[in-house]
């Protein structure tokens, strides 16, 4: 084990005048399966993008599998995005084989059998397919990579319940001692079962991080019930 | 990483720019059959009305309209490799390009050397378009050779008297081109990027915007290093000038103002091109830094 896969101490950020994460101090360990949960507008995205190099904080420092976001650790992180990012003129072969010369942890093989038990033609324009078909082709990219860490954002968001089973089945067969899948989603009904810890975010502050099991044992309560006590409009 | 990503952009822009540089000479060889035929029912003595008036007519037209698309398309593609980064860099593209495990000073030169690449296909594509123009457009007869035998002709005279000091500005002119070239490119990649991360809200308007504002600038700092070298350069060619008038002509002192020329713009050539060097160069890695350090995709 190489220590954390995830780590942030004193991380914030403003967008303008506006906090989106206020002082989280969190370390995720490898192996694991963890939950980011939240209401709209929590901070959940701010977080795992903060994670991804893609926002920089504002303040407080962020490392990911021991790196701060750069070169180092884009290597070893997979990201599904929480919206499409793929060029509408592009395959999914082509994306497939893009995935291929960038990422020497990308297996090929295991993408192309994943397309075809998600049936998504290979050879469609991603312009041609539906939203939910080309975050189907997202999820095959992402979970072909053999890497440290999934920073996976509504991943079942836009799929079709039969879908979500294949994908959750997907996660939890790419579930290794080495690498960490972090699930940020509204569906926690859905993502429970497979779900090792939990993070709560609420106005972007860390509400609470736990293991599902200690809350089953010493609450006697799923997730799902939790949330909605500790959300309740 | 960097000849993968110069692999995939040049593959993204030749998408589009391989069928517009096919379109763009299609519409040249039109533009200059327009132009021959009525350029030679011109001078052939065919009649301005009725059925060969028609036809010269058309003929003109699509000459005229083809010429246009010629310069639109030239136009348009360098519109296309702009669009092209900002949407693989600040659009929703940017969240695949930006996890890649590449630096930012390698995606900048992906964009950078295929944008170069690019131009000079363009550039070639359009010297092309000329040559047809001048090849088939332009004579009596079916082919015009004329143009070509009277640049030789004048290369050739001005070889034998100048010799190899000929290619000087030829090299120097090509070098200035390249230069000159990769400074426009990372003047509108700049911008763009300060718009993509300053602005909240239209984003690309707020690049144009900083076009103007970093144009301005650079005009304020040219201007003043112009003022160093080219009044110098101003004051020689006068009295050169003046003493050729009072000399005369003669084909000695062709290859001493010759040379008096190309020394005199020597100066003001390296400075001009040292100046758009440095600038570049801060334009480069003003970007990287900000690409680095301040990129917020929202």
């Amino acid at each position: 084990m190489n220590g954390p896969a995830f780590e942030c101490r004193g991380l914030t950020k403003y967008f303008a005048r506006n906090p989106a994460l206020l002082d989280i101090n969190i370390t995720l360990p490898a192996g694991k399966i963890i939950g980011l949960l939240g209401p709209n507008g929590s901070g959940k995205t701010t977080l795992i993008k903060l994670a991804c190099g893609l926002l920089t904080p504002t303040e407080g420092r962020i490392r990911v599998c021991g790196h701060e976001p750069g070169i180092e650790s884009k290597a070893l992180v997979s990201y599904l995005p929480e919206r499409t990012y793929l060029p509408e003129w592009m395959t999914a072969i082509d994306c497939l084989r893009y995935f291929r010369d960038f990422y020497a942890d990308f297996d090929y093989a295991r993408a192309v059998s994943m397309l075809q038990s998600l049936q998504v033609p290979a050879d469609a324009v991603m312009k041609t397919l539906s939203k939910g078909t080309k975050e189907k082709v997202q999820l095959v990219l992402v979970m072909s990579r053999r890497a440290r860490l999934y920073l996976l954002d509504e991943p079942i968001g836009g799929v079709d319940p039969a879908a979500r089973e294949y994908i959750l089945e997907t996660i939890l067969k790419n579930y290794s001692e080495d690498s960490t899948v972090l699930i940020s989603t509204h569906l926690i009904a859905d993502v429970e079962k497979v779900l090792d810890e939990f993070i709560f975010l609420q106005n972007g502050q860390l509400v609470s991080y736990a293991s599902t099991d200690s809350l089953r044992e010493d609450l006697g309560k799923s997730i799902d019930q939790y949330f909605r006590e500790v959300f309740r409009c | 990483m960097l000849s993968k990503l110069i692999k995939h952009d040049f593959r993204a822009l030749s998408r589009v720019l391989l069928p517009t540089q096919l379109a763009i000479l299609a519409a040249a060889i039109l533009a200059t059959a327009g132009f021959a035929v009525n350029l030679r029912g011109s001078s052939s003595g065919l009649p301005g009305e009725g059925f060969a008036g028609l036809i010269r007519m058309i003929a003109s037209v699509l000459s005229a309209v083809m010429l246009i698309a010629v310069i639109a398309a030239s136009i348009l593609i360098a519109f296309i490799i702009f669009q092209r980064f900002y949407k693989n860099l600040m659009s929703d593209e940017g969240y695949l390009t930006f996890t890649l495990p590449v630096t930012t000073a390698e995606l900048l030169w992906s964009k950078l050397i295929t944008a170069v690449l690019w131009t000079a296909i363009s550039s070639v594509v359009l010297i092309i378009c000329v040559n047809i123009f001048i090849l088939f457009g332009t004579g009596r007869g079916f082919v015009n050779l004329d143009a070509y035998r009277a640049l030789f002709r004048f290369f050739g005279e001005a070889g034998r008297l100048i010799g190899a000091r000929l290619l000087l500005p030829v090299a120097e002119l090509l070098l200035f081109a390249l230069v000159a070239t990769l400074f426009g490119i990372l003047h509108v990649y700049l911008a763009l990027i300060i718009g993509g991360v300053v602005a909240h809200k239209r984003k690309l308007l707020a690049g144009i915007g900083f076009y103007f504002a970093i144009n301005i600038g650079v005009s304020v700092l040219s201007t003043a290093v112009q003022a160093f070298t080219a009044n110098g350069l101003v004051n020689e060619l006068v009295n050169m000038l003046n003493e050729l008038t009072r000399r005369g002509w003669s084909e000695r002192t062709t290859l001493g103002v010759y040379n008096y020329v190309v020394n005199a713009v020597q100066p003001y050539f390296w400075s001009q091109l040292a100046f758009q060097t440095a600038v570049g160069a801060g334009f480069f890695l003003l970007s990287r830094y900000l690409l680095r350090s301040k990129l917020n995709l929202e």
